[in-house]
């Protein structure tokens, strides 16, 4: 089973001032401004870019994601 | 639009200011109103203005050769721009800046800005206590950056989850920041640095290793 498909960008409520930079530069539309408030309004469409968790100035959002070793990691080449 | 001493006051870092002090900002001052998705500064043009966010929000961003942004902050109430480039001799902006919601700014023309320096002892005490706060940081960055340590620590522990045989966890930045004993921030900006590097890729919610060596390498840095 594909693992991240379990995995979805969480928004701190409290650590959010409103900037509305999440929802601007998310290109799938997942997350949108309800008045001033980012909520996660598409979860299905997000695909774990990461630009919401990069962008957001407080670091109100976590991605969390899986770590793992490319078959050929140890050759250095993807 | 006519500033009044009450916009002066609604903005946190002139609070503390003389009251003829404020009275000399509400008269150099202008509202500048920007609707959403307007660029209203391009970066390497003289600088005009110093600016005070009112209220919205705007991206600070460079753009690359090929014309890619790059974010480089988010401007929130309360925040400024300019201060810098408006006070040294090259006297050009450093990047573009476009509202993303309705943007209500302060604006001071520069030579204004340098007048109000010069005269009003109280306004360049907290211009000079914010670039303080500025350089501090920079120092604590390039004490980060010069360390190494947390990116010797964070290439050890990808190496060693990605061997895992059960990968089930899945880690946030803020989780390894606390494990590793340092800030999300630094764990973010290393993480780049490897992707930048080749060391790693992140996809579909991921962390790859793509080359095992190089980041045994940065872990016995
Ligand atoms: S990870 Fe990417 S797609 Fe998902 S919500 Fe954030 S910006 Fe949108
Ligand atoms: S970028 Fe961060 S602070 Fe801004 S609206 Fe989104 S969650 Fe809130």
């Amino acid at each position: 089973m594909d693992q991240s498909k379990k995995l979805l960008m969480k928004i701190n409520a409290s650590l959010c001032v409103h900037c509305g930079a999440c929802s601007y530069l998310c290109a799938t539309g997942t997350i949108a401004l309800k008045g001033t408030d980012p909520t996660v309004d598409k979860p299905e469409q997000c695909t774990n870019c990461g630009l919401c968790e990069e962008i957001c100035p407080t670091g109100a959002i976590s991605l969390p994601f899986f770590i793992k070793l490319q078959a050929n990691a140890l050759l250095g080449i993807s | 639009m006519t500033v009044s001493i009450q916009t002066i006051y609604d903005l946190a870092i002139f609070k503390s200011l003389k009251p003829e002090s404020q009275e000399a900002l509400a008269k150099a001052s202008l509202v500048k109103e920007c609707s959403p998705n307007t660029i209203f500064q391009m970066q390497d043009e003289r600088c005009e203005f110093v600016g005070f966010v009112r209220s919205g929000s705007a991206v600070i961003f460079r753009l690359s050769a090929n014309g890619n942004e790059q974010i480089i902050s988010v401007l929130t109430p309360g925040m400024h721009f300019n201060t810098v480039p408006a006070l040294d001799a090259r006297n050009n902006v450093r990047a573009c800046i476009k509202a993303i919601s309705p943007l209500s700014l302060l604006v001071i023309p520069v030579g204004l800005f340098r007048t109000l320096l010069q005269s009003h002892a109280d306004i360049a005490y907290i211009i000079l206590t914010d670039f303080a706060k500025r350089l501090d940081h920079l120092v604590q960055l390039v004490d980060e950056l010069s360390l190494h340590s947390v990116r010797g620590r964070l290439a050890l522990f990808l190496l060693n989850q990605a061997q895992e045989k059960q990968h089930s966890k899945a880690w946030t930045q803020d989780e390894i920041a606390a494990h590793l004993g340092t800030v999300r921030d630094v764990i973010g900006r290393t993480l780049r640095a490897f992707i930048k590097a080749g060391l790693i890729e992140r996809k579909n919610g991921e962390i790859v290793v793509i080359n095992q060596k190089g980041l045994e390498e940065e872990a016995n840095f």
